[in-house]
């Protein structure tokens, strides 16, 4: 086994019972008892990158995949590619085995170790999220995918509403790495009551391939 | 228990029945109750004693208007038992008693009112002023309702942000009329409800509307709108503030199956429709807090919700026609009324009337109660015409009493609508209301249930249009029909009995009565605010829940004046009294920590909270860092300095953007070097400093200090935001790590880590390199010297950071290297005489004055450098503070904050340490200009119990290193 020389910015509670190293870093794909849901999977190893530029849409590497509209999300190839406003998009791997993109250029910076990202999905996501923020992600008529910017358990954050099917919902919430733990314990706090646990990155996978 | 037979409205549960403690006695209620009602159902009559008198009071109201039934409820004071839901094992214990409240050792001074005039406090005990410290820990022992239990833990608590296209306040008739309206359109809709069911004053009632009871009604309606998916209701749920945007907030108390037991919410909405009803006015009459004297609503409710007589022989004196209806349904479950006497001379609902007569209660139009009579209960009743030229004497020992309703105004104050009389009500009322704000229902002065309903639909639908979701001819339809159809209620104008003075109480709260009131408006304090203050009317918990609008009322007639000539005080949030640990929420501290917070940890380190960090402060058990400041000295410390501001900046235009916000020439700066500078605000004052290099063409790198860090992307788009310019910023602060490795053995541990080279002639002082830490993890390196030793800054990707700390501790052990904390950095740094944003800078103090003006470029004037003009400005200016080196002429230093005196302030100590290096205090101090010059003596006073001054030289800085020599070494 490759040696793990990269440490997460949060540590969930609960048991590991299936870890990998991939890339420096010890991912737990699964965790003992991970309940019914909702669920919160540490994404933090993701790469993530963020672009900025007037001719964000030109790209090199991206062309034709950054949604044109500020607050627009798409997913691609196991990428969620968001445009956070006129010139700026964000880029996240979702899934482990995603083809790498690749963009080019000076415009393009990997911010994988500055941001922490949770994901949070499950029955009665939106119903944990409605705890920490009072960013409207139950708006009817929300497209999904769709990225809102807004404090989160007090903290500055990009949240991706990926799915909303009305009692079912993935959330994904990336914010600056030093608030990872306090965050994942404030969410867990909050979602206590109504299940909210955490599961590994299977989980998540498992998710995202439900049509 | 004494309970009349189930009515069809009931809400307690007789299967259930729940047991509670009140003192020591066990007693019985059943679900459903409230403390009150089962208090009130095992023959408690008195619940407490008033704050001043100490007078006997009892149930008055049901929804808390006033202290009357404050009491300890499982270690909590001041809990309104009658709102607050029975629950098995309840402990209940009266407050404000020295004995118990039927029997209080303190009823005496009920007998020396006379020597408690208005305002009596502001005079009397502090003449001569040396008792005042006697008098002073009297009255504390006095004064308060209930004892705090610091141990007393509150239970878990929540919160909800919702956001909705329409929040209704108040789920009444009206309110869930509007709530249904805007619902129909396909809104979101919020419902927020005080008590535990929807209902309103429908809730108890058994008159009928259209074919049904009105409790049936009200039910029905409360199933309908609960089925409805776009709709959320919260009851339990007192709505606690009004804000702008719309943004409502509310407490809910949790209920038995609720996991919470206070949640605190947050609606943000696009309308709102407050819909909160009223409240019977209070009337003001002699003893008209007495035990057995309570609102007809009151007693009404008792009844039908509760199974509760609330007497067995009654008067009422009422000013509504709501009033009439009470007194004839209780008539019909067994009390019995004696009489009513309406202050009304005429305009009473010819069925209530007829009611009245159908049950031969004699109905006495324009009579009024003028006093109740009996020492601890109410045992007669003295009635009056409403001229005061007839009397008579009644038996009783219930009087139902009010003078009518009040608006229950409080969200529409709390949105800043001013409030203006309403003649033909009698209301307080806003005189328009602000686009998204309806009002609707007995607010707005409706009394019978069409007009009531229909205001209700006619506010949702307004709020509909509002939104979008319905034409404006819609809504507006139904404001047309209410309009033609419907006319406010005539409210009654009499608040205060003929003959009302010492014993008719304006505020139960405070004990402040007519007597009080005329008092101050003899004095000249003669409008409500002020009155208010002075006699403290409205000042106790209930928050003017009793004087409310009556206090304006009483003075403009103390004055002579009519009615509408005063105002209602201020109202401010929260509207009802709510746990401070509701409103701080989730226990836990939001803060960052570093990616080397985990290995410090173990290392022993000592965490205090900087800005957002948690940053160490010390290691082990020394918080001055002796030993860690001297190992820095002599051998290599390692320190986390990983919440440095870190900054990426690329663009065809990124220099320009440097040039505006530095204040030195940014065109040089090379590869592989780094540029000291310093960012100014407006004012020419030390904003930031930092360090630039250019690692690109069209990029570069830079650092800010830890506390704007935060600030610093804004800080530059703000001060360019009327250009054109291209140029990105990309906040690397959490990304990288920074470890600075900092002693003259500093360089033989990282070159143990690289095979780059990294000798001097190589890697000089103030230079930039990139290169790997055994061959794996990526590093930029700064080599700086903010502690004046041979120093290394290494970013490296956070989460390889705990590694390369690791890989450092190792590789440095040889050499004696040990983590050092903040404290030490601060000392360290002092003795090179380096500054800190915020220690020894402040909004006065200049780049110059802090003696960094050689960071200044003036030639650069077409940058258009923010804080350029201001420097200008005050270089030469006289009689400025200077940053100055000092040592102190004894060992201990004084603490930072001293000030620097000689018959007045002339500067203060910025920071002061015993340096270890240099075995004495030194410190650093800004002082006036006058005072500035090495040599010059220094008088400090320290603020303290006793005070203690110091005496101290001004000397140069740094006061070690002074060439800088170990730094570039």
């Amino acid at each position: 086994m490759q040696e793990a020389y990269r440490h997460p910015p949060l540590t969930l509670p609960g048991t590991p019972v299936q870890e990998e190293v991939r890339d420096g870093w010890k991912v737990t794909i699964r965790f003992r008892e991970e309940g019914n849901g909702p669920w919160l999977v540490d994404l933090s190893h993701v790469a993530k990158l963020d672009i900025q530029d007037p001719g964000l849409d030109r790209t090199p590497g991206l062309e034709g995949l950054i949604p044109e509209k500020p607050g627009a999300s798409a997913l691609h190839e196991g990428w969620i590619i968001s445009r956070l406003n006129e010139v700026q998009a964000s880029l996240w791997q979702l899934r482990p085995q995603a083809p790498p993109l690749h963009p080019r250029g000076e415009w393009v910076t990997d911010v994988t170790d500055g941001l922490a990202l949770l994901a949070l999905a499950g029955p009665q996501t939106l119903d944990v999220m409605e705890r920490v923020t009072s960013l409207d992600l139950g708006r009817s008529g929300q497209p999904c995918p769709s990225v809102f910017q807004g404090p989160v358990c007090r903290v500055p954050t990009q949240v991706v509403l990926l799915r909303n099917d009305g009692s079912w919902a993935v959330v994904f919430l990336a914010f600056a790495r030093g608030y990872g733990q306090c965050v994942a314990e404030a969410l867990l706090h909050a979602g206590r009551p109504l299940g909210l646990g955490p599961a590994g990155e299977e989980r998540l996978v498992s998710i995202l391939d439900e049509p | 228990m004494n309970r009349i037979a189930p009515s069809p409205a009931q809400r307690i549960h007789r299967r259930h029945r729940v047991s509670f403690t009140y003192g020591n006695r066990l007693l019985e209620g059943y679900r459903g109750d409230t403390v009150a009602t089962a208090l009130f159902a095992n023959g408690v009559r008195i619940f407490s004693r008033s704050l001043k008198y100490h007078r006997p009071r009892g149930l008055y109201s049901l929804d808390g208007e006033s202290s009357n039934c404050l009491m300890e409820i499982d270690g909590l004071p001041n809990m309104r038992a009658e709102q607050v839901p029975l629950r098995s094992g309840m402990q209940v214990r009266a407050q404000n008693v020295w004995g118990s409240p039927k029997r209080d050792l303190l009823g005496f001074l009920d007998a020396f009112h006379w020597a408690m005039p208005a305002g009596f406090y502001y005079r009397l005990f502090h003449k001569p002023y040396r008792l005042w410290p006697l008098f002073q820990n009297l009255i504390r022992r006095a004064a308060g309702a209930g004892t705090v239990n610091p141990d007393w833990v509150p239970g878990r608590t929540d919160e909800l942000h919702l956001n909705a296209d329409v929040c209704v306040v108040g789920g009444g008739p009206a309110g869930m009329h509007a709530a249904k309206a805007a619902a129909q359109s396909g809104l979101r809709v919020v419902v927020l409800e005080a008590r535990p069911w929807l209902g309103g004053f429908y809730d108890w009632r058994t008159a009928r509307y259209d074919q049904a009871p009105l409790f049936e009604r009200s039910r029905s309606l409360a199933r309908e709108l609960e089925g409805l998916a776009n709709v959320r209701i919260h009851t339990s749920c007192t709505a606690t503030g009004l804000y702008g945007h719309n943004l409502v907030t509310a407490v809910q108390d949790g209920g038995p199956e609720d996991f919470f037991y206070q949640r605190y919410l947050e609606i943000r909405a696009r309308a709102v429709v407050v819909a909160t009803g009223c409240t019977e006015r209070p009337l003001v009459f002699e003893h008209n807090e007495r035990p057995g004297v309570m609102q007809p609503g009151c007693a009404h409710r008792l009844a039908h919700t509760y199974a509760l007589l609330p007497g067995t022989s009654a008067v009422f004196s009422v000013g509504h026609d709501l009033g009439l209806e009470a007194a004839a349904d209780l008539h019909d479950l067994g009390l019995q009324i004696v009489c009513v006497a309406d202050c009304r001379p005429d305009g009473h609902d010819p069925q209530r009337v007829a009611a009245l007569e159908e049950r031969n209660i004699p109905l006495l139009k324009g009579w009024v109660a003028a006093r109740a009579l009996g020492r601890k209960g109410v045992e007669a009743a003295v009635l009056t015409t409403t001229d005061g030229n007839a009397t008579r004497t009644v038996t009783c020992d219930l009087l139902a009493a009010s003078a009518g309703l009040s608006p229950l105004t409080g969200l529409l104050s709390l949105a800043r609508l001013p409030l203006a009389y309403h003649e033909r009500t009698g209301f307080f009322l806003p005189t328009s209301m602000p686009e998204g704000l309806y009002a609707a229902g007995r607010l707005l002065g409706y009394d019978d249930p069409p007009a009531i309903e229909l205001s209700g639909t006619a506010a949702g639908r307004s709020a509909a249009a509002q939104c979008g979701a319905l034409d404006v001819g819609t809504a507006q339809e139904a404001h047309r029909q209410l309009k033609d159809r419907h006319r406010v209620m005539r409210g009654s104008k009499l608040v205060m009995a003929p003959g009302a003075n010492a014993k008719s109480f304006v505020c139960f709260d405070e004990d402040v009565t007519v007597k009080h009131l005329r008092q101050a408006v003899s004095m000249g304090l003669d409008v409500p605010e002020l009155a208010k203050r002075f006699t403290a009317a409205g000042t106790g918990p209930s928050q003017s829940g009793i004087p409310g609008h009556n206090l304006p009322l009483i003075m403009a007639h103390l004055r002579g004046e009519s009615a509408g000539t005063l105002r209602p005080t201020t109202v401010r949030p929260p509207l009802k009294p709510t746990l401070l640990a509701t409103y701080a929420g989730h226990p836990m501290d939001i803060h960052k920590k570093t990616p080397l917070h985990e290995v410090q940890e173990r290392s022993g380190a000592v965490f205090h909270r900087v800005g957002v960090w948690k940053r160490a402060r010390y290691f082990r058990d020394d918080p001055t860092g002796r030993d860690e400041i001297l190992n820095v000295r002599r051998n290599v410390g390692i320190f986390d300095g990983s919440t440095l501001g870190k900054f990426r900046i690329f663009g065809p235009d990124a220099e320009k953007a440097l040039q505006r916000v530095y204040v030195s020439d940014m065109s040089r700066v090379p590869a592989g070097k780094l540029k000291y500078s310093a960012m100014c605000t407006e004012d020419g004052c030390l904003l930031d400093d930092g360090v630039v290099t250019r690692v690109g063409e069209n990029e570069y790198y830079f650092t800010t200090s830890t506390s704007r860090a935060g600030a610093t992307v804004e800080w530059f788009r703000y001060h360019s935001r009327h250009e054109d310019w291209r140029y990105h910023l990309v906040n690397l602060t959490d990304a990288l790590a920074s470890i600075n490795l900092a002693g003259p053995k500093a360089r033989e541990v990282l070159a143990r880590l690289t095979d780059a080279d990294v000798s001097n002639e190589a890697f000089p002082f103030m230079g930039y390199r990139t290169f790997r830490l055994q061959g794996r993890v990526p590093a930029r390196v700064l080599r700086l010297g903010f502690v004046g030793e041979l120093s290394y800054e290494i970013h490296v990707p956070s989460s390889m950071a705990a590694t390369v700390w690791q890989w450092l501790l190792e590789a440095g052990r040889p050499f004696g290297i040990r983590p050092f904390g903040l404290e030490a950095q601060n000392v360290l740094r002092l003795e090179k005489g380096h500054v800190i944003i915020g220690q020894e800078s402040e909004i006065r103090t200049t780049l110059i004055d802090l003696g960094l003006g050689f960071l200044w470029d003036r030639t650069k004037t077409w940058a258009k450098t923010v804080g350029a003009p201001a420097l200008q400005f005050a270089e030469n200016q006289k009689g400025r503070l200077k940053l100055v080196g000092f040592q102190v002429d004894g060992t201990r230093p004084p603490l930072d904050g001293s000030i620097v005196v000689d018959g007045s302030i002339r500067g203060h100590v910025c920071t002061c340490r015993h340096s270890p290096t240099l075995e004495k205090p030194i410190g650093l101090a800004l002082v006036h200009e006058d005072l500035a010059a090495a040599g010059s003596r220094l008088h400090l006073f320290e603020p303290g119990d006793p005070p203690e001054y110091f005496d101290a030289v001004v000397v140069p800085v740094p006061f070690y290193d002074p060439h800088g020599k170990r730094m570039k070494s």
